[in-house]
Order: structure tokens, then C-alpha cells, then sequence
């Protein structure tokens, strides 16, 4: 009997044995199962990733150490003579400054201006708040090229509407496109036209989530409408003006390559070309990838020393959570 | 000199309905009044009324003898805390409550000294560097009275700063709104809709239903002289019974019981027929086997330190409290005590009166 009973414990105790060894083989064979189906989820995103976005900046890196027009099948070894060339070159170093003219004026036009606006809206401006909103944001669902288009039209030397307008009051015929300071604040005009609507969408919500008890008690401290906004309303707004001020850097940094393509093609005399449209011509007008590549690493060093300025700001930044 | 007079104040947001009904109300200076009444009657709009922010459709408001109609809430000299505190959020403790000072341009010595008196008084010394985030609701609320405190406006005002809170904190809260009252006896309005706040803190009480003033009176006034039905109802916990009662024959007829009325009070009843009737629940006195008026019991609850119970005695259902060791019998019986019960108009709900004691 005693015999039996320790043979059937000595059986349990086998099976539990058996049963611990097959769920630590489970457990292993689950991780192993669960890492590849991680790869296989991020496999699309990683390819995507190397592809357009890894492989083309070594590329990028490689070519400005090259001579090569695109067609060759020989790129020629050149070291730094790419950079070189750049920092001895007049047009470089003046599409950088009409870079920063551009980021400049955008930041006054697409990020202070709105900003202002979209307080008066929620704090001073009591009727027909819904058709300025509409109005403003209406360019924002036009395309970019479409508007260039216009407005070349409108700003046109000869025959232009706006000089036929000007004319009307005295004013002497402008030659709006083919000079170069009056061109860059053409240009910024229609990126502002664009973009300023979208940005003050922005700002609204944002300083309408600001509540409006915060106000009130400014309020009744005796507080100008300016103190209110500089105190209150711009630190628990701060967050949505960091994320619209990286984006109208950006802006101002590469999106009016669309109008200068369109209005100036970069003339009159480079004057309005900036550091994007300066890589697109060098690449594809004059077929020197290793100068547009060499360019492009160029704004990319200039960018990251934003990012840096941008990562000291942040720390002034106020988030809810 | 720091009174607020209302004249025939009306305010519509809409320009058709008036959310406030030709309001006449004066606030003696250096009281502590409370408003009172329930979700939307109005009460919150008479507070920014007083702060300027919002303006008044019609009528007069008068703050210190200055007619303020068109003067701008920073200009009126009131300190006020909201409901949810309005603390600025990226601003620390200090910086909140020097804010308005800052915009004063008091130098910042006084501003010190005088933000260091209110932390201390308030017991929040500790927490000056602290951002609002970082402290507790009843921390916020303190903060939000120093904020307040430190201005040292004539006017007080608040817009329901406990309704935040837990019961126990609102406890502590309540006599902490006491003490900042008596450090310079500002002229304290405080809205409310919890009735023991209004009991508790008040001076004087103000009961609004439906942008009406239903009465205005000492906490003691309120609730042993409610001027109506409603007042009656709306002051007491469990609230006022109030039921239906026929007059005839020198009677109270309660249902089918008839109780013989004294005479003084035939005098106020006069020859009115029906009436509503009204007892405390804490007033009921119970009797088994006999009494004036039959008692169905219901159900019991046991609250600790008093036991609740519901009955309906001639169709009105009723509650009493009792003892907690009160032994309810099988056959229960109301007794009505004259010097404890109120008369209500049957038709105006308006109370009747009482007779000279």
C-alpha cells in the first residue's frame, strides 16, 4: 500500500517536473515568437525609414565629397573643394542672409501677427468673430502654387492690378518682382497669405482653452489687457507658440521655395533665392550634385543650431501635464 | 460706507429673458452675507455683478455710495476667490498671490512682508514656492484666500470656494473664512448652495429661487421663520415637512384627525379653509396608542447619533427625527406642538405668521 502511494507521488511529482519544462520552453519559444512579430510589425516603417531617409543622407554626405553631373557614370573625388567653393562664393553666403530675411519676416508675419490677432479675437473683438475666422483661414485651402500663380499676376510690372491700384493714388509704377528687396517681401507675402490663417487657427485654440476664470482674476487686479496677455495668456499659451514657432522656422527656412520658384525663379540677380531654392538649382539647373549636396549638409548644420536654441527654449515652455 | 445697494438692478444675457428680475438688495458694510439658493438662480450673477464682470442690463448698483454701473472690475476694489480657485497655474505659490500687487506696483518690501502675513495666517509658510499643481484642493483654496486676503479690498467676494473640498476640510475651511472676515471686516459676500455654509458662516442670508429674493434675514430668522414654502423647504436637513391640512370647526383636519387649534393662532388662520402646515422633522413628538394624529411608518433609517424616520400621516409623507434608541411601536400617533409648527398660505405658499409670544 505504502509502496503504491509513494509510487503515485513519485508519478505527480514526474508530471509536475514535465510541466514546468514545457511552459519554460513556452515561455522562450513566446519571446522569440513575440520579437519576430515586433520586427515584422516595424520591418514596414524601419524600410521606409532607411530608405528614404537614412540612405539618402550618407548618400547625400558621399556626393558632396564628388564631382558629378548626374548623368556620368564617374563621380569624381574632389574632398572638401565642394565646401570650399561654397564659403568663397558670394551666392551662397547671400542665400543664406535671404534665408534668414525670409525666417524673419516670416516670424513677425505668421507667428507674432497671429498671435496678437487671434488674442484681440477671443478678448477684444466681440462680433463677426466667425467670418474673420473663415476669411483668414480661406487661404490656407488653396494651393501654394495656385496662390503664386496669382498673385504674380496681381504684382505684375506692367499691366499688374495692384500697380493700376497704386496708380490710382499717385503712386509710381513699382517694379515688384524684379527687385530684389521689394521680391523677398512679395514672397513672404504669399507664404504669410497662406499660412497666417492655419497658425491663427492655432493661436485661438489655444488661448481660448486658457480659462476664462484666469482672466477674470487678472481682471480684477486692475490688469492692462497687454499685462494679461504678457503674464497669463502668453505662458499657458507658450506650448502651442513653441510648436507654431518651430514650424514657421521651418517655413520660412524651405516652404517659400514654392513662390520663389513660381514669382522669381531665385532672381532678380539671386537676390530672392534662399538655401533650399540655391540646392534645387545647383541639383537639377546646373547638374552640380556635389555643390547642392555639399548645400544641403550646410543647412542642416544651421538647422541643428536652431534645434539646439529651440531645446534651451522649451525649458521656458509651460505644458498643463 | 462700504454698503452695496442694488436699485432695480435687471440682468439679461440675451436681451429678451431676464435672468435677474428687478432686484432691490442692500448689503450693510462689514457684514458677511450669504447667497443662497439652488443651480441657477441666479446668485453667481448677482457676485459678478458686484465685480464688474458682467454687466448690468438695467437698474442701479451703488458700491460705497459710487454708482459702478460702468466702472471696470479692476477699478471697483473687490477681492474675489472662485470656485475653483483661478490660481494662475505656471506661477508658484508667491507669485500668485504678489500678482495683483505687482500691478499695484506696491514695492516689492511690502509685497513680501505682506504675502509672508497672509501665508502665515493661513498656515501655508511652507508652501510659497510651490506651484499650484503641486498642492493639494485644500491648499489650493487657502492660497486663493490669501490671494485675496492680501489685498485688503473692502469688498470680499466668493463664489462657492468649498464646493470643491471633502466634507471634513470644508469644516476647517468654514471657520478659516470666519477668522479672515474678523482681520479687517471687509464686506463679505459669500454664494453658496450648501445651507449648513450658510448657516455656519453668514451674518445675514439671502435665499434666491428663480432670480427672486425669497427672504432675506439672521440664519436664526431663516430657519425658525421661514418666509415661505420654499425657504422652509430649502433651510434644514431632512428639510421642513410641509403638508396639506383643512380648517373647520376650530380644527386642524390632518386626513381624517382633527386637532383642536389654540385660540391665538385662529387669530392668524383666520378664516382661511385650507392650509399647508409645517413641522421640522426634528420637532415631531411621537406617541404610541394615542395622539393627535395618526402615523403610518414607512421605513426607518439608523444614522448614529439620531434615528430617521418616514411616515405619511393624513397623505402627506413626512419624516421625523428621533433618538436612536427610540422603540417605534406598531400603532404611532403625531402629536402637534403649537409653539413648534408654521402656516402656510394654501395659495401664495407665503407664511401666515405667528402668534406674539
Amino acid at each position: 500500500m505504502a509502496e503504491k502511494e509513494l509510487r503515485k507521488q513519485a508519478q505527480k511529482e514526474e508530471r509536475a517536473a514535465a510541466k514546468k519544462e514545457k511552459k519554460i520552453v513556452t515561455k522562450a519559444m513566446r519571446k522569440r515568437r513575440d520579437g519576430l512579430l515586433f520586427a515584422l510589425l516595424l520591418s514596414p516603417a524601419i524600410i521606409f525609414f532607411v530608405v528614404f531617409v537614412i540612405y539618402p543622407v550618407l548618400y547625400n554626405v558621399y556626393l558632396s565629397f564628388h564631382e558629378w553631373n548626374m548623368v556620368s557614370p564617374n563621380k569624381k573625388f574632389v574632398g572638401i573643394k565642394n565646401y570650399e567653393n561654397l564659403f568663397k562664393d558670394g551666392e551662397f553666403i547671400q542665400s543664406v542672409g535671404t534665408t534668414f530675411k525670409y525666417i524673419g519676416i516670416c516670424l513677425i508675419t505668421i507667428f507674432v501677427f497671429p498671435y496678437f490677432l487671434s488674442y484681440a479675437m477671443v478678448h477684444l473683438i466681440d462680433k463677426g468673430q466667425e467670418t474673420y475666422r473663415s476669411v483668414l483661414f480661406f487661404p490656407s485651402l488653396i494651393s501654394l502654387s495656385v496662390g503664386a500663380i496669382v498673385f504674380q499676376f496681381l504684382f505684375r510690372g506692367i499691366g499688374g492690378p495692384i500697380n493700376a491700384m497704386l496708380a490710382w493714388f499717385g503712386v509710381e509704377k513699382i517694379s515688384w518682382l524684379n527687385d530684389g528687396p521689394t521680391a523677398i517681401l512679395v514672397i513672404a507675402f504669399v507664404a504669410t497669405w497662406k499660412t497666417f490663417g492655419y497658425n491663427m487657427l492655432i493661436f485661438l485654440g489655444a488661448i481660448l482653452e486658457v480659462p476664462t476664470e484666469l482672466i477674470e482674476a487678472a481682471k480684477l487686479e486692475n490688469a492692462s489687457k497687454w499685462k494679461i496677455f504678457w503674464r497669463i495668456v502668453l505662458p499657458l499659451t507658450s506650448s502651442t507658440a513653441f510648436y507654431a514657432f518651430v514650424i514657421t522656422f521651418t517655413y520660412g527656412l524651405g516652404q517659400v521655395f514654392t513662390p520663389t520658384n513660381i514669382l522669381t525663379s531665385g532672381g532678380p540677380t539671386n537676390s530672392t533665392s534662399n538655401l533650399v531654392y540655391t540646392i534645387y538649382e545647383a541639383a537639377f539647373f546646373t547638374f552640380q550634385s556635389g555643390r547642392a549636396a555639399a548645400t544641403a549638409l550646410v543647412t542642416l548644420a544651421i538647422v541643428m543650431v536652431v534645434v539646439v536654441l529651440y531645446q534651451a527654449l522649451e525649458k521656458k515652455v509651460h505644458y498643463a501635464n | 460706507m462700504n454698503d452695496i445697494v442694488f436699485k432695480n438692478v435687471c440682468k439679461s444675457y440675451d436681451g429678451k429673458v431676464n435672468v435677474i428680475e428687478n432686484l432691490n438688495l442692500t448689503i450693510p458694510a462689514g457684514q458677511r452675507l450669504i447667497l443662497l439658493g439652488p443651480s441657477g438662480c441666479g446668485k453667481s450673477t448677482i457676485l459678478r455683478m458686484i465685480a464688474g464682470l458682467e454687466s448690468i442690463t438695467s437698474g442701479d448698483l451703488y458700491m460705497g455710495g459710487v454708482r459702478v454701473n460702468d466702472i471696470e472690475p479692476g477699478d471697483r476694489d473687490v477681492a474675489m476667490v472662485f470656485q475653483n480657485y483661478a490660481l494662475y497655474p505656471h506661477m508658484t505659490v508667491n507669485k500668485n498671490i504678489q500678482f495683483g500687487m505687482e500691478i499695484a506696483k506696491v514695492p516689492k518690501a511690502e509685497r513680501d512682508k505682506q504675502t509672508d502675513w497672509a501665508l502665515e495666517i493661513l498656515g501655508l509658510s511652507e508652501y510659497k514656492e510651490r506651484l499650484p499643481r503641486q498642492l493639494s484642493g485644500g491648499q489650493r483654496q487657502r492660497v486663493a484666500l490669501c490671494r485675496a486676503l492680501v489685498k485688503k479690498a473692502p469688498f470680499f467676494l466668493l463664489d462657492e470656494p468649498l464646493s470643491n473640498l471633502d466634507a471634513q476640510l470644508r469644516t476647517s475651511a468654514r471657520a478659516e473664512l470666519v477668522k479672515i472676515h474678523e482681520v479687517y471686516h471687509p464686506t463679505f459676500i459669500y454664494v453658496t448652495h450648501d445651507q449648513i455654509e450658510a448657516m455656519t458662516v453668514g451674518q445675514n442670508i439671502v435665499i434666491l429661487d428663480k432670480s427672486i429674493i425669497q427672504q432675506m434675514g439672521t440664519p436664526d430668522e431663516i430657519y425658525n421663520k421661514p418666509a415661505n414654502v420654499f425657504v422652509a423647504k430649502f433651510i434644514g436637513s431632512p428639510c421642513m415637512n410641509v403638508g396639506d391640512a383643512r380648517v373647520a370647526d376650530g380644527k386642524l383636519w390632518i386626513g381624517e384627525d382633527g386637532v383642536e387649534i389654540p385660540d391665538d393662532w385662529k387669530v392668524i388662520i383666520g378664516d382661511r379653509s385650507r392650509i399647508k402646515f409645517g413641522i421640522r422633522p426634528e420637532h415631531i413628538d411621537f406617541a404610541e396608542g394615542s395622539g393627535d394624529v395618526h402615523a403610518k411608518v414607512t421605513y426607518t433609517e439608523n444614522h448614529g447619533n439620531k434615528l430617521v424616520v418616514a411616515y405619511v400621516s393624513g397623505g402627506n409623507e413626512m419624516m421625523a427625527c428621533l433618538d436612536p434608541f427610540y422603540k417605534l411601536g406598531d400603532d404611532m400617533y403625531m402629536n402637534i406642538q403649537w409653539d413648534k409648527i408654521h402656516f402656510f398660505d394654501a395659495d401664495t405658499d407665503k407664511n401666515i405668521g405667528y402668534p406674539a409670544r
